[in-house]
C-alpha cells in the first residue's frame, strides 16, 4: 500500500497535481511497484483534508496517464512498465529544468552563465566528483 | 436537492436577502461565505423556517420545509439549541426516539473524538465544548441536508483541521453540508463549492474543482470578487498620513 502521510501539500500548484506528482516520484525513486494499491480516496481525502472531488480529479488523471487502474468495488493500484517509469522520469526532470530555466531567464542570467553556474554549483556539492 | 429560489428577506425596511437563489445537490461540501452581515444566518434560518416570514421558494427535495420533511434537515449554530439539563448520553436517547435514521456510531465516535463527557450535564460544559455537542448532535441526526453556521468559536486550530479530515472521512455521498464560516483558509481544501453573499446578494457561485483548474486560490478569487484592492488600501493609508510620511 502506497503511504501517503509525507506528502506535505503546499498552495503554489493546483492538490490534484500534486498529488500525481508524489505518486510518479514514488515511481521515479522506486518506492513504489508496479501492483501496489493505493489507500482507498475517501481514506486519502481524509488525509489530507482535501475534497474527495480533489482525490477522484487526481486518480482520473493518473488513470488517463496509464498508470492506475481502477476496478469498480475493489481499490485502484499501479500499473506500469520499467519502459513507462523512464519515460516518466524524462518528463518529470524536463519538466523540473524547465521552471529552472524560465526563473533563471527572469533574472537575465543567459546560457553561458547558466550552464557555469551549475558546473560550479555542481562541484562545489559533490567535491569535484563526475557523479 | 435543496433549492432556494429569488429568497427575499427584510428586516423593517432593511433589506437582509436579496433575492438569493441556488440549489444544493447531494454530496456536495458548500461554504457560504461573506463578511458578518452578508445574510448568512438569515439565509440558514430560512431554510430551517426559523423565520416568521420571507418571500421566495425553498424547496426540499421538491417540498416546502415542513413537519414531514423536518428530520432530512440538521442545524448547528452557537446559538445551544440542546438542553442544558441533559447529558451527552441522554441527548443520545432523545435524538434516538424522534430521528430514525440517528447514527449512534457516528455520535459516539465524534464525542470521543471532542472528549466530550458523556455523563456530565451539558450546561457544565465550557462554550467550545457547547458547540461541539451541537455539531455532533447534528451531524448524527441523520439528515441528507446539513447545516453549520459558524461552529467552532472557541475551538483551537489543530481540533478544526483535524474536524475536518474526520468529517471527509465520514460523510456519505448521500450527504450535503452548508457551511458558513469566515475561517476560509482553513477550509478552502474542505469545500467542493463556494457561496458568496455580499450585503443580502449572492455576488458568486463557483465549484473549487474549477478554480483549482485555474489555478486560482479561493482566498485570492474571493478578494476579486470584493474588488478588493490591496494597493489601493496601502495610497488610502499614506494619504492618511499625508505630511507625516518621512520617504
Amino acid at each position: 500500500m502506497l503511504d501517503f502521510t509525507a506528502l506535505k501539500l503546499d498552495d503554489q500548484t493546483p492538490i490534484y497535481q500534486q498529488v500525481v506528482r508524489y505518486v510518479k516520484l514514488a515511481i521515479i525513486s522506486g518506492t513504489a511497484s508496479s501492483g501496489e494499491e493505493l489507500p482507498s480516496r475517501r481514506f486519502l481525502s481524509a488525509l489530507l483534508g482535501v475534497n474527495p472531488n480533489t482525490i477522484q480529479k487526481a486518480c482520473r488523471l493518473m488513470e488517463e496517464e496509464g498508470f492506475l487502474q481502477s476496478a469498480a468495488g475493489s481499490g485502484s493500484s499501479l500499473s506500469f512498465t520499467p519502459e513507462m517509469a523512464a519515460e516518466m522520469k524524462r518528463a518529470l526532470l524536463r519538466e523540473e529544468t524547465l521552471r529552472y530555466l524560465d526563473s533563471v531567464k527572469k533574472m537575465g542570467l543567459g546560457r553561458q552563465a547558466v550552464l557555469a553556474l551549475v558546473e560550479d554549483l555542481w562541484a562545489e556539492e559533490t567535491g569535484g566528483e563526475e557523479r | 436537492m435543496l433549492e432556494i429560489r429569488d429568497l427575499q428577506k427584510y428586516y423593517g425596511h432593511d433589506r437582509a436577502l436579496n433575492g438569493v437563489s441556488f440549489i444544493v445537490s447531494l454530496g456536495e461540501i458548500v461554504g457560504l461565505l461573506g463578511e458578518n452581515g452578508a445574510g448568512k444566518t438569515t439565509l440558514m434560518k430560512a431554510v430551517l423556517n426559523f423565520l416568521p416570514e420571507w418571500e421566495g421558494e425553498i424547496l426540499l427535495d421538491g417540498e416546502r420545509v415542513g413537519p414531514k420533511n423536518y428530520h432530512k434537515l440538521a442545524f448547528a449554530s452557537s446559538e445551544h439549541t440542546f438542553f442544558g439539563g441533559l447529558t451527552a448520553m441522554e441527548h443520545r436517547d432523545f435524538y434516538r426516539s424522534i430521528f430514525p435514521d440517528f447514527d449512534e456510531k457516528r455520535f459516539l465516535l465524534l464525542l470521543d473524538f471532542f472528549e466530550l463527557p458523556r455523563h456530565k450535564p451539558a450546561r457544565s460544559f465550557s462554550l467550545g465544548m457547547k458547540n461541539q455537542l451541537e455539531t455532533v448532535l447534528a451531524l448524527s441526526q441523520g439528515a441528507s441536508y446539513i447545516l453549520m453556521d459558524e461552529p467552532f468559536s472557541g475551538s483551537d486550530i489543530f481540533g478544526r483541521e483535524d474536524f475536518y479530515r474526520l468529517l471527509l472521512g465520514l460523510l456519505r455521498p448521500d450527504e450535503s453540508i452548508i457551511l458558513s464560516t469566515h475561517l476560509v483558509e482553513e477550509v478552502k481544501h474542505f469545500l467542493s463549492r463556494a457561496v458568496l453573499l455580499r450585503r443580502g446578494k449572492m455576488l458568486a457561485d463557483v465549484q473549487l474543482s474549477q478554480l483549482e483548474d485555474e489555478g486560482v486560490d479561493l482566498v485570492d478569487w474571493m478578494k476579486e470578487q470584493y474588488g478588493h484592492n490591496s494597493a489601493r488600501v496601502a495610497q488610502l493609508a499614506m494619504e492618511a498620513r499625508e505630511g507625516g510620511d518621512t520617504p
